[in-house]
């Protein structure tokens, strides 16, 4: 024992002598590797990226794109690759509207360049599939594509830019075992500001007085009596059904086991992944044979092995697939938390005297029933990838030649099976007086049932996809003295089938990239795709996409080479054509448009005692043979560098200019007799920028770094022939970004002598005091649709920032990270307009206009019944989204390198990591500002273990 | 060896970009169908002039969203003659149009989408009967040529009657003359009156030379040559009419520029022979087929005038009728659909109906155009004798429900409170004093039995005899006064009443003439979607279309009523709406190139 400790003690103090030795600036390397290798481009010089179906040095890459490696994806806890991604990649905006088990993201690259589908195309290990089911720790790097050089190899449905994934693989030496661990807790991370039934009560009443309806709740009898307890919690509830429903924690865990080495001849890596995600409902276990809980759990396994079969023939054999089995109650998310909302908290008691639900004519919705009683669902998911590369090194006759051929087959099935039942609820009356109240006598109460029990109903759902590639290609490496170069030329198929529709949707082409570098400082690129899609008529299929890309090692010229303030300097310009896809969609009437469409028609009758109809065949929408793709021109220039051996910063600022954009025009003439049709009508721009910052500094056993990124994108439509046309620009969505907000400008409420001297008359009903008051824009003396507005933004954000620290000192480290969003508006309208539909409200309802407070009030005068005028969406109900949340902390101790091999391990890390600990919200501060009314986003704490061995 | 391997790869990579585009297609029953598909049977075929059929001619108020059939005008639950002094609609509400359209504020754009006319799915007829028309030939399945050309005789008999009934709304249009391509232009500008005439006429020329006299035996509904030669001499009569072809020249709108879209370039008295001609050859050709009268000389003339627009032609499943009146019936539903979104005719009853329904209620000013059944008119004392309604023509017990009359075992209440007069509160109710009898199945009484199956009258020979008369009296009364009277006494001979000639207060001249023709035409089509155009053709449209209208109010004991004309309503009218405004989205689409109907 004491033996191998004095061993393990020498070693340590040889690699400290090593280290002492090298040049001081490796040293720095080093470090700033273990620091953040985000933005190392010192570090990065060296390291080969992922590019599409390929790699290039990073000197050598003149695309746009921004990667994050494993490491830093796993200083999240991260139920979905989602979760790890957020505030990563500069140009990544990701939008969560759901914290339930499973949910996933919307996720765009630079925002969104058409009013279409806006969802990237992923690639993973260079063939077309999903990335949010592998596990975090089966991936070496995740990439974003960004300009046309850095896409332009996918063709068609590379417009929105690309999500390129890369999975780990052994290399060469002893076997090597790497185990990660996390477990923890989670919680909500915003209790939404519900109205207790005081509050309820009285407010509504308030209402009921403004419409001019006599009080609901008594003053005297009922309002006091609110939570009284006694009889009066079953006559006079007070229910916060967020806390009766949703439990204040839930269990997450993630583990990986990557078993990697292997020799010339073989190499190896075996990842094995399990990730559970709990659900937050309370009172899962009511019923003895199942749970009703919502929850996850994923196992993944991946082998990647790399084969020399020959001297000159090397194989890729790749099986990866999952286990995805997830788990809710009978009924979606969605309504139980619209139960929450939507109940106003005395409707009923949650539970009656005698046991049975509460509930009651109008609001039958139990929210405790909703998880208890409606059965549950599974949702079982199984994948299987199989890949196989073969590399065929030609370097004997034409140095630098190699010839490959590669086929992969993904298969996909999902059971849905849904359990479910219905349940009974009873409203309750209760005549005796209540000083007279006995528990013991349950029949002192009158019952009426509302719904039924019923049996759990069966009820199952399959589906299964699978997709086909293969791919062929020729590449060509080789360096001439000072010139390097390097060239592509492949063949894809790709084919899509899944068990619901029809089609087969299938892309095949050519690509072709040619990269030249002159003494490692001057590089230029040429990239093309030539690719076909099934979904155009014969002939049309195939459209050519060209990119070309220079860059500039300048920091590699005399003039700043021995420079002691520019360490490092790149400069980057790249211009090219990218496809869009026209029909995302699978149903028989929006994929496929060269051909005409024939449909059913009304029914005719003909004689006189036959009783069945004629069918009728019509025309559907009008075909149009000459659709095509969208093209999206995009421009990309950027620069980066490291300054004063301390400062790094990047920045890319981005012109993209999208048009033929697939369009329905429903301007067609009726005297054609037909519906519209779809054509390439419509363009959209879009630009913006990326930017990083960051300082870094070491003094001895201390070292840190600060970091700091803000992306920005704002798109413009231009043409769009769907587009309602209006008199006024101000009322068109043209000129305005994709998905803008738009309502009415508001000019205060109504007092009393503005109602009596109405100039300008609103079209939605009589006005009283109170109500809201709004601009006549186009002056004609009537509030109608003609002076809506833009307002505000849209509801994807044109600003991410993020700040993140990573200190460590000696043993003991800290990463911090933070992302905040600007510049995204959210309309408030139904449920969140106080008692609308009739539910419960937030706190803000008492900011509502009443005599009193006219001069100081937010919000209108409430109301209980349909207020046509208030609810107008209006500048009143647009909020700001813009938030900022502590998305990652991870506080981590390397342990005494003698107590881990004292293990029997290389290497041993502990760590506690939180996540999304603080959120901070502008306007959207009664719940959370990213998933509102939905299943709540969670923060989570988490105790994690990394070994090696 | 290794050369070859080259060799090899760089073949293989030449084969793939060969494939790529085999690759890449769809079977080609999911990438839709074309043409040779759609036209390879004749039972496939079919289908696309079926289409051109489910939006036939439908004076019922079929309250289906989204079926080309009748929404009724300017609302879903008014029929035609809510437009005019033949009714109104008895539920009043502030989403019903006909409010406002009585009050004459209804804009453009608030008659689409809910107007009578059905643009868009006119012009969908129009294209679907050109689809098949030009492509039916191409069947590959054997079928007789003679079948083919019957089939393409209905398409063009479809396109024409859809013209034919745009003709009458909007004066003339685009003429599309063959299934448009795409990538074709459609034809933007409007066919003036006098091409629009001679175009109809010649396309409907074109669909009787393809068309059986006769439809066999189970195609009821279908298209046959003497309902294209009816629709000529509409067509004749309309052009002929004042409306079209105005004596003193001027259209009904004069300071609108393009006036040919209004009227013939020059007035023509010879319209009124062309006119004559044609409903001479059909009656003539309609004759010589076994059309006829429906006349039972077992019936009573009330009995026979109901069965003419109620009776099918062909025997029934209970064995009833073969009424040769019926030119072209139409059908939509099997049968009536109580309940089931049919809103042609009900009777309000207390003790049958917890609420009220909308149905069509006729207004007082038809009642008083009827005759007695001596022939003379009513009187202003007419209300003050006992028992007023049973001294009326025959047609008039057949097409009204009133006051003590007997329905089944009922009999009716329209008295103030009574059982059959609905309450004013709650749902407003308007409230005449009269119910519509003339569709009515007496034998079928909420409740009782199932019920009966039903057609739209839309051609009957009874017309052709009023065309005849009317058109050879514009002519020249003086030369052809026998026959005028001789054609117009057909139809009063079949309800019972005393010639012509024979009337107390018969003058012999051309306007007493032409006044005659007027009531005796409306009593006979009274309801049949003609009264409200032929006000328009007539330019009578500012004191019929508009103006007084009155209701009758029954008081006095149940034994003993006491009969009070009191004023319904005042309706205004403006010379804009003789013609109907285009739909506005195509309007504003062709730039200028389309013109709107002055007015609107």
């Amino acid at each position: 024992m004491k033996k191998k400790n004095l061993y393990i003690i020498s070693k340590l103090y040889a690699s400290f002598l090593i280290l002492a030795l090298f040049p001081v600036n490796e040293i720095f390397a080093q470090k700033a590797e273990v620091l953040n290798s985000q933005n190392d481009s010192i570090l990065k010089e060296s390291k080969m990226i992922d590019v599409a179906y390929g790699k290039q040095s990073y000197d050598g890459v003149t695309s746009s794109m921004s990667t994050v490696y494993s490491k830093d994806l796993n200083k999240v806890t991260a139920v979905t690759v989602d979760d790890a991604l957020i505030g990563r990649l500069p140009g990544l905006t990701l939008q969560q509207s759901s914290g339930e088990p499973g949910a996933g993201m919307g996720i765009y690259i630079r925002g969104r360049n058409t009013y279409n589908g806006s969802g990237p195309l992923v690639i993973v290990d260079g063939f077309r599939s999903d990335y949010d089911q592998l596990s975090i720790y089966e991936i070496k790097s995740i990439s974003i594509l960004k300009d046309a050089s850095a896409v332009a190899l996918y063709g068609q449905e590379a417009a929105n830019g690309v999500l390129l994934v890369t999975t780990k693989r052994g290399e060469i030496g002893e076997t090597k075992i790497e185990v990660n661990a996390n477990f923890g807790v989670q919680q909500i991370s915003k209790k939404p500001d519900l109205l207790n039934a005081k509050d309820y009560a009285t407010l509504y009443n308030q209402a009921r007085e403004n419409d001019g309806l006599y009080e609901k709740y008594s003053a005297t009898d009922d309002i006091p009596n609110y939570g009284k307890g006694g009889v009066y919690q079953f006559t006079h509830p007070d229910n916060d059904y967020f806390d009766e429903c949703m439990s204040s924690l839930a269990s997450v865990a993630t583990a990986g086991m990557n078993i990697s080495g292997g020799s010339d001849a073989l190499r190896y890596m075996v990842t094995f992944g399990y990730m559970h995600n709990g659900g937050m409902y309370k009172n899962t276990d009511e019923n003895d044979a199942y749970s009703t809980q919502a929850f996850r759990n994923k196992y993944n396994l991946r082998t990647n092995l790399d084969v020399k079969i020959l001297d000159n023939l090397t194989a890729q054999i790749d099986i990866g697939g999952y286990l995805d089995n997830r788990h809710y109650p009978g009924i979606a998310a969605g309504n139980i938390l619209s139960a929450i909302y939507s109940t106003p908290p005395q409707e009923y008691p949650i539970i009656n005297p005698d046991g049975s639900l509460g509930g009651s004519a109008s609001y039958t919705d139990n929210p405790y029933g909703l998880i208890t009683s409606k059965g549950y669902q599974t949702l079982l998911s199984r994948n299987l990838d199989m890949t196989l590369h073969l590399k065929y090194d030609m370097g004997n006759i034409v140095k630098g030649l190699a010839l490959g051929i590669a086929g992969s087959s993904q298969n996909y099935m999902r059971l849905w099976d849904n359990k479910t039942k219905n349940f009974a609820t009873y409203s309750i009356d209760y005549a005796p007086d209540p000083e007279d109240y006995d528990p013991s006598i349950p029949d002192a109460f009158a019952y009426t049932m509302h719904n039924d029990d019923t049996e759990l109903n069966w009820v199952t759902a399959a589906y299964s996809s699978r997709r086909m590639n293969f791919e062929a290609n020729a590449s060509y490496d080789r360096t001439f003295g000072d010139h390097s170069f390097q060239g592509l030329l492949m063949y894809h198929l790709d084919r899509y089938e899944t068990s619901d529709n029809y089609y087969k949707f299938s892309n095949a082409g050519f690509g072709f990239r040619g990269h030249y570098g002159y003494k490692s400082k001057y590089f230029a690129e040429f990239t093309a795709g030539y690719y076909g899609q099934e979904q155009y008529k014969s002939g049309h299929r195939f459209g050519f996409f060209p990119a070309g890309a220079v860059a500039w090692i300048a920091s590699k010229e005399d003039f700043l080479k021995d420079n002691n303030s520019v360490n490092y300097l790149k400069l980057r310009l790249s211009y090219g054509i990218a496809g869009g896809e026209a029909f995302g969609g699978t149903t028989v009437h929006n994929r496929i448009y060269y051909n005409q469409y024939y449909s059913g028609a009304a029914n005719s009758y003909f004689g006189t005692t036959n009783q069945t109809a004629y069918m009728g065949r019509v025309e559907g929408i009008m075909a149009n043979p000459d659709i095509s793709w969208d093209k999206s021109y995009k421009t990309d220039l950027s620069v980066e560098g490291t300054f004063f051996n301390h400062i790094k910063m990047m920045f890319d600022y981005f012109y993209d200019r999208r048009t033929d954009i697939l369009s329905y025009d429903n301007k067609v003439l009726g005297t054609i007799g037909l519906n519209g049709g779809y054509n390439n009508g419509g363009e959209v721009k879009n630009k913006g920028y990326e930017a990083t910052l960051s300082f870094f500094d070491n003094t001895g056993d201390f070292q840190y770094s600060i970091n700091t990124g803000i992306w920005y994108n704002h798109s413009e439509i231009v043409k769009n022939p769907s587009a309602t046309i209006y008199q006024n620009d101000y009322r068109s969505s043209i000129g305005k970004p994709v998905g803008q907000n738009f309502g009415y400008v508001t000019n205060g409420f109504y007092d009393a002598a503005s109602v009596a001297n109405m100039t300008v008359i609103p079209s939605f009903g009589d006005v009283q005091e109170g109500d809201t008051k709004y601009e006549d824009l186009n002056g004609d003396n009537v509030i109608n649709d003609d002076d809506v507005t833009s307002l505000g933004y849209t509801g994807i954000p044109e600003y991410t920032y993020t700040l993140g620290l990573d200190l460590k000192y000696k043993k003991i480290s800290l990463s911090l990270m933070g992302q905040g969003t600007m510049h995204s508006s959210y309309m408030l309208g139904g449920y969140y307009i106080p008692f609308a539909t009739q539910g419960n409200a937030f706190e803000y309802a008492k900011d509502s206009w009443t005599s009193a407070t006219a001069s100081t009030a937010k919000y209108p005068r409430l109301s209980s019944v349909q207020n046509s005028n208030n609810n107008q969406g209006s500048k009143i109900w647009l909020l700001s989204g813009d938030y900022f949340r502590l998305r990652n902390v991870e506080l981590g101790y390397d342990l005494p390198v003698e107590w881990a091999s004292s293990l029997h391990f290389a290497n041993m890390k502990v760590f506690v990591h939180g996540q999304n600990l603080f959120t901070w919200a502008k306007d959207i501060d009664f719940t959370d500002p990213e998933t509102l009314m939905n299943y709540p986003a969670l923060k989570s704490y988490t105790l994690g273990i990394n070994l090696s061995f | 060896m290794k050369k070859n391997n080259i060799y090899i790869i760089l073949i293989l990579i030449f084969a793939f970009g060969t494939s790529c585009s085999d690759f890449l297609e769809e079977p080609e029953d999911v990438a839709g169908l074309t043409e040779d598909v759609v036209f390879t049977t004749i039972e496939d075929a079919e289908k696309v002039l079926a289409a051109a059929y489910s939006c036939p001619p439908y004076g019922f108020v079929a309250m289906q969203y989204n079926a080309p059939w009748s929404y009724g005008i300017l609302n879903y639950t008014a029929t035609c003659a809510s437009l005019c002094d033949e009714g109104d609609v008895a539920t009043q509400s502030e989403n019903f149009q006909n409010t406002r359209y009585n009050q004459g504020t209804l804009s453009a754009d608030e008659i689409y989408p809910w107007t009578e006319d059905k643009w868009d799915f006119n012009w969908q007829v129009i294209r679907s009967g050109w689809l098949f028309f030009d492509n039916v030939d191409r069947v590959t399945d054997g079928t007789p040529q003679s079948y083919i050309n019957k089939r393409k005789g209905e398409a063009l008999g479809m396109i024409a009657t859809k013209y034919y009934e745009m003709f009458k709304r909007y004066g003339g249009l685009p003429w599309v003359n063959h299934y448009i391509r795409n990538g074709e232009t459609n034809p933007k500008t409007r066919l003036s009156v006098d091409a629009s005439v001679d175009s109809l006429c010649a396309l409907i020329d074109r669909a009787a030379a393809l068309l059986p006299d006769r439809n066999d035996p189970g195609e009821f509904g279908r298209i046959n040559k003497v309902a294209m030669m009816l629709l000529k001499a509409r067509t004749l009569l309309f052009s002929a009419s004042p409306l079209f072809n105005p004596e003193n020249n001027l259209s009904y709108y004069p300071i609108f520029t393009a006036d040919s879209l209004l009227k013939h370039k020059v007035y023509s008295k010879e319209r009124w022979k062309d006119a004559a001609d044609a409903a001479k050859a059909a009656l003539d050709e309609g004759l010589a087929h076994g059309y006829a009268l429906y006349n039972d000389p077992a019936k009573t003339p009330g009995e026979n005038y109901k069965l003419a627009v109620t009776a099918f032609p062909e025997e029934t499943e209970s064995g009833a009728s073969n009424n040769k009146e019926i030119i072209w019936g139409t059908r939509i539903f099997n049968s009536y659909a109580e309940g089931g979104g049919d809103y042609r005719i009900h009777i309000y009853s207390k003790s049958h109906f917890g609420s009220g329904m909308a149905y069509t209620i006729p207004l007082q000013n038809l009642v008083d155009m009827y005759e007695l059944k001596d022939g003379s008119v009513q009187d202003d004392n007419f209300y003050l004798q006992t028992d007023p309604y049973s001294k009326l023509d025959a047609r008039f017990n057949a097409t009204m429900f009133y006051h003590n009359k007997k329905v089944g075992s009922f009999t009716l209440d329209m008295s103030d409170g009574g059982d059959n007069n609905p309450p004013s509160n709650g749902v407003a109710q308007n409230f005449t004093g009269y119910y519509l009898a003339k569709f009515f199945d007496e034998k079928w009484v909420v409740g009782q039995a199932s019920a009966p199956k039903s057609y739209w009258p839309y051609m009957r020979f009874a017309e052709l005899y009023l065309i005849y008369a009317e058109a050879l009296n514009e002519y020249n009364y003086t030369a052809n006064k026998a026959e005028i009277f001789t054609n117009i006494n057909k139809i009063r001979t079949r309800a019972g009443q005393p010639n012509i000639q024979d009337c107390p207060g018969f003058l012999d001249n051309q306007e007493y003439v032409r006044e005659r023709i007027k009531v005796e035409r409306e009593i006979e089509l009274a309801y049949e979607e003609q009264r409200y155009f032929d006000l328009k053709r007539w330019k009578m449209g500012p004191d019929y279309i508009g103006g007084h209208m009155y209701g009758i109010k029954v008081g006095g004991t149940a034994s003993d009523p006491i009969y009070e004309r009191v004023p319904f309503e005042e309706r205004v009218f403006t010379d804009k709406w003789y013609l109907y405004p285009l739909k506005k989205s195509d309007v504003q689409l062709c730039n200028g190139l389309l013109i709107q109907n002055p007015g609107w």
